[in-house]
């Protein structure tokens, strides 16, 4: 069954869209949930909470990317999840190693411009991460929006880990750079 | 929280780019099991819950319409899968300190299926031994079947296999691959000491123990449950058990027991060790196999080629084996299957990144087939005469190559089936050899091989003289497919001899090797060894020795000049290694290395480690001749570039002394009066990973003192910091503090020298005239000394900036 296909049964009411879901894009799902979480009971928990959120999403939502529709809901419920269960301590996942690393773009003492729109700031970062080569653009995405671990991340694109952690440090740097010259920092 | 506003911002990226991202990623594949690394293992996770699908159609069959939270988990609830919607805290794993319940099976129609599913997957000539139990794995209130396979010979399918009964039938769930070589199933296992027992992770939750001779669940419970007291109570092994993935870390102290305690860790022990180090390189033997999925792929794709049915195949009697591509230990994909009944020949596969391909047949009559190239040869072991094969798999660059001794043997009912008995090649340029290990007669095929080769039967004597030695080195650096490389290669680890594990003698392992090799320009500077053998481990690390060591010079192909350099020291003449029989000379391996000095003239250093020396010999190339320099005449400012840190090169490896590195460079230099102090490194790495990323891992450390641009007096500097297991010593330096490297301290009764290492105590000298020495003991030196940025030295005076306290000092 197609993306389109199932979004369609989606918008019909449909209950098999859960179920085609499951089978397309359920391990999908997992990995990124798991990225995350760290944790693969509460990986398979919070999938079924992002199919429950696609649901109740289309309508009206009619995503453009079905998977990337699906990887975003999965990260956003999986990072809610992750709080939830170490509101408290630290736990395991890649959350704590990730927030570190994005702390060095942040780390000079300015803040994201509370003045700046959130969107506004997406749009600089998206604007960056569109004159990345690919490899860097992938690399970064992985790392930073599916919370790939850096082995995960050499192991799928042929690099080695040392490759795969010096892109990541020195796209840091540029993004760093990007939001200082585009005024977010 | 800053960073968090921007991690949550990544979320909108656009999502043309997370779709690139994810393109192609296959552990995003729902047609592939989801695989969690830690560390060089791989676990396959076992799904315990009925896939939500099957919720959802059990809730349409109950005319339930699901459109929020409650209703999905009341759904999931109905059906058995409550622990699918609940967090993983709140799931009914059982206690760690309540045992489950283990019944024996009461089904033996079910039990037999479920048997035949397995006995089908092992040859017919395996005597398998199959022992049952019944126990609800999944928590789903329905107990499963679990059959442990403890087979006669071979190691792969040494496991527990997990069987559902779903509609009557069988349906496997899973399997604990006992065999911690095996890729598939659950493969974490720790031998606890003194017990023959067995300890395994199972689906991050369950733990379990089970013996040899069968299967005996002791505990059930989830890990994380169990504090590493406990762990260590019921295992005898220190596991940090938080996080819950971190299985892996077994402490040194464990290391310690096997390695320099009475008990010689045996092999597969060892192999399994080695697995827990993310980083160092897998080794298996050629026994194991890449995997059930893949085996049956390869099958498969045989049946589809000849149009036999796959069951014909699964039924036969046949064996196999698995050759090491690239020399390094690691049976990474090509393996021959052979003894089919209804088909003749040995056939290869090769599992690699796109799947399972077919790489060709041999003709047990010696002919070629397809592409590969098969030179048929005799041994008689005085119990008979044996045909065997040498079989060659060359890639379609000419870039590495592959030779394999395969022995033919026959079964009484006329099938034939093939061992490996060794393995040569040349990977990228580099040779590697490796015997197979389970092989009684390995040196005998290595002498005719090299016979083959050389043309030249050495009868009596392994080793080769030095004519021969000549004509190895001669024809190596002639040979017409030499991978030049672009600029200097130091990758002087010689993996390629991954033959001999802990053995407790010497191993002789080749007449000649090369060892490492530095191309530099036109000119090629190699390392060759003669009577090469290996000591076993010390430690993680193996060790190798040769008899003598060369170094030879060649230039475009044309072998120019040969020394022989081998050390007159010999090292390792206490300690662990007198276990051994003694010392051995040289050591070489990962404790020698090739640095690029200059190129004007072209200068190398050969650099030979143990634990309290370094032993460096720098050779010139002079009208194309080697000429052994003194260290001492070097000017430094000829010999170490500046650290550039855009050239800092990509590591592949957690583990020092691996990967790509950096070659030797200066990292600080402080002056003071009329003299100039130099810290340099003949070797650098950037460190990543769980040490901490924008790290240089820098070994080899030289503080040079300089007067007027010469070398005054120079000294190694050979830290205990990090120390793998008293073997390589190295220093972490953080690249934000290189200028905080070296100082100059003036005290009252005269100057000290301060090296900062991040890692580890600081380093002192005393400052005397045109040289230095080191403060000792140190160690004494460095608790008194608490020097810091939080302190400030006035005269023999530290004072605490913070306290004000003041410490004064009698140096």
């Amino acid at each position: 069954m197609t993306d389109s296909e199932i979004i369609e049964l989606y918008l019909q009411r449909d209950e098999r869209a859960i179920a085609e879901t499951q089978s397309l894009y359920g391990n999908y799902c997992e990995k990124i949930a798991l990225n995350i979480l760290g944790n693969y009971q509460d990986a398979q928990e919070c999938v079924n909470d992002t199919y429950l959120k696609v649901w109740d999403s289309i309508p009206p939502q009619h995503p453009r990317i079905f998977a990337a529709f699906l990887a975003k809901i999965t990260r956003n419920r999986a990072i809610s999840m992750y709080r939830r269960l170490h509101a408290d301590k630290r736990g395991s996942g890649t959350v704590p190693l990730i927030l570190d690393e994005l702390e060095d773009i942040v780390s000079d003492g300015t803040d994201v411009s509370q003045n700046a729109e959130d969107r506004e700031v997406i749009a600089a970062i998206n604007r960056f991460l569109g004159e990345l080569p690919e490899k860097n653009r992938r690399v970064f995405v992985l790392r930073f929006v599916c919370c790939e671990s850096v082995r995960g991340i050499a192991r799928q694109m042929g690099l080695s880990e040392n490759n795969v952690s010096v892109t990541l440090n020195r796209t840091k740097k540029q993004l760093k750079q990007h939001l200082k010259k585009e005024g977010y920092l | 929280m800053k960073k968090d506003e921007l991690f949550d911002l990544l979320e909108n990226v656009d999502e043309k780019y997370i779709e690139e991202a994810l393109h192609d990623y296959d552990e995003y594949d729902s047609t592939k099991p989801i695989v969690v690394y830690e560390g060089k293992t791989r676990v396959t996770p076992m799904k315990i819950i009925a896939p939500i699908a099957a919720c959802l159609a059990v809730a349409a069959a109950a005319g339930l319409v699901f459109s929020n939270r409650d209703k999905i988990t009341r759904i999931l609830r109905s059906n058995g899968s409550a622990t699918s919607v609940t967090t993983s805290a709140a799931a009914p794993a059982a206690s760690a300190a309540e045992p489950a319940e283990i019944k024996q099976p009461d089904d033996p129609e079910f039990v037999d299926k479920c048997k035949k599913i397995i006995t089908d997957r092992f040859s017919s000539d395996e005597n398998v031994s199959l022992r049952c139990a019944m126990l609800d794995m999944d928590f789903d209130g329905e107990d499963e079947l679990l059959i442990s396979v403890n087979p006669s010979r071979g190691t792969h399918t040494y496991g527990v296999y997990v069987f559902k009964k779903t509609a009557g039938k069988p349906s496997e769930l899973g399997s604990f691959a006992l065999n911690h070589e095996g890729d598939f199933g659950f493969e974490d296992l720790y031998k606890t000491p003194g017990e023959n027992s067995y300890y395994y992770y199972f689906n991050e939750r369950y733990n379990s123990t089970c013996d040899k001779e069968g299967m005996k669940i002791v505990t059930v419970g989830k890990f994380s449950d169990l504090s590493g007291e406990e762990v260590y109570e019921r295992t005898g092994l220190n596991i940090t058990v938080d996080p819950v993935f971190n299985l892996a870390e077994l402490n040194d102290n464990y290391l310690d027991q096997y390695y320099n305690g009475e008990e010689r860790v045996t092999r597969q022990e060892f192999r399994r060790l080695w697995k827990q180090y993310p980083g160092l390189p897998e080794i298996s033997t050629p026994q194991t196999f890449f995997g059930y999925d893949a085996k049956a792929e390869a099958l498969d794709i045989l049946a589809e080629k000849y149009g036999i049915s796959r069951d014909e195949l699964s039924n036969t009697s046949r064996s196999w084996t698995v050759t090491d591509l690239n020399g390094q230990g690691l049976p990474d994909g090509v393996v021959v299957f052979s003894g089919f009944d209804k088909l003749p020949n040995i056939y290869a596969f090769e599992d690699g990144e796109d799947g399972v391909e077919f790489l060709g047949e041999l003709n047990v009559k010696g002919e070629l087939l397809d592409n590969i190239w098969i030179r048929q040869m005799t041994y008689d072991d005085g119990n008979g005469t044996y045909p065997y094969y040498i079989t060659a798999k060359i890639d379609d660059e000419n870039k590495s190559s592959e030779y394999s001794v395969f022995r033919i043997n026959e079964r009484e009912n006329g099938s034939l089936w093939s061992e490996e008995l060794l393995n040569y090649g040349r990977d990228g340029g580099e040779l590697f050899f490796r015997v197979g290990d389970h092989n009684a007669y390995g040196d005998e095929f290595l002498r005719e091989f090299n016979k083959y080769r050389v043309g030249y039967d050495h009868e009596n004597n392994m080793k080769l003289d030095h004519e021969i030695m000549l004509a190895l080195i001669s024809n190596y650096c002639a040979h017409e497919d030499i991978n030049y490389y672009s600029d200097f290669d130091d990758s002087a680890t010689p993996e390629f001899i991954s033959a001999a594990y802990a053995d407790t003698h010497r191993d002789l392992l080749q007449d000649a090797a090369l060892f490492c090799r530095a191309v530099i320009d036109d000119y090629e500077i190699s390392l060759f060894g003669e009577g090469v053998f290996s000591t076993g481990y010390r430690g993680l690390d193996p060790v190798y020795g040769a008899d003598k060591l060369f170094v030879a010079l060649a230039k475009n192909g044309e072998l120019l000049d040969v020394l022989e350099i081998t050390p007159e020291d010999e090292y390792y003449t206490d300690g662990f290694f007198t276990g051994f029989g003694g010392g051995f000379t040289p050591i070489i391996g990962k404790y020698l290395q090739v640095t690029l000095v200059s190129r004007d003239p072209h200068t190398v250093n050969l650099q030979f480690f143990n634990e309290n020396n370094v032993e460096i010999t720098t050779f010139a190339v002079e009208n194309d001749k080697l000429v052994k320099v003194k260290q001492s005449n070097l000017k430094i400012s000829e010999t170490y570039p500046k650290l550039d840190m855009n050239d800092i090169p990509a590591l592949d490896s957690y583990y020092p002394n691996r990967g790509d590195s950096l070659a030797a460079a200066e990292l600080a230099s402080e002056k003071y009066g009329e003299y100039e102090l130099r810290l340099v490194s003949d070797k650098l790495y950037t460190y990543t990973g769980e040490i901490g990323e924008g790290k240089i891992l820098a070994t080899d450390l030289a503080l040079m003192l300089c007067k007027n641009g010469e070398i005054c007096h120079s000294e190694r500097i050979i830290t205990d910091a990090n120390t793998i297991n008293g073997a390589v010593t190295v220093n972490m330096i953080s690249l934000d503090k290189l200028d905080e490297l070296i100082s100059f301290i003036e005290l009252d009764d005269g100057v000290v020298i301060k090296v900062s290492c991040e890692d580890s105590d600081d380093w002192f000298f005393r400052l005397k005239e045109d040289g230095f020495e080191p403060i000792t003991p140190r160690e004494s030196y460095d608790n008194r000394v608490p020097l810091s940025d939080n302190y400030t030295v006035n005269g023999n005076t530290v004072i605490d900036n913070e306290t004000q306290l003041r410490f004064t000092f009698d140096f």
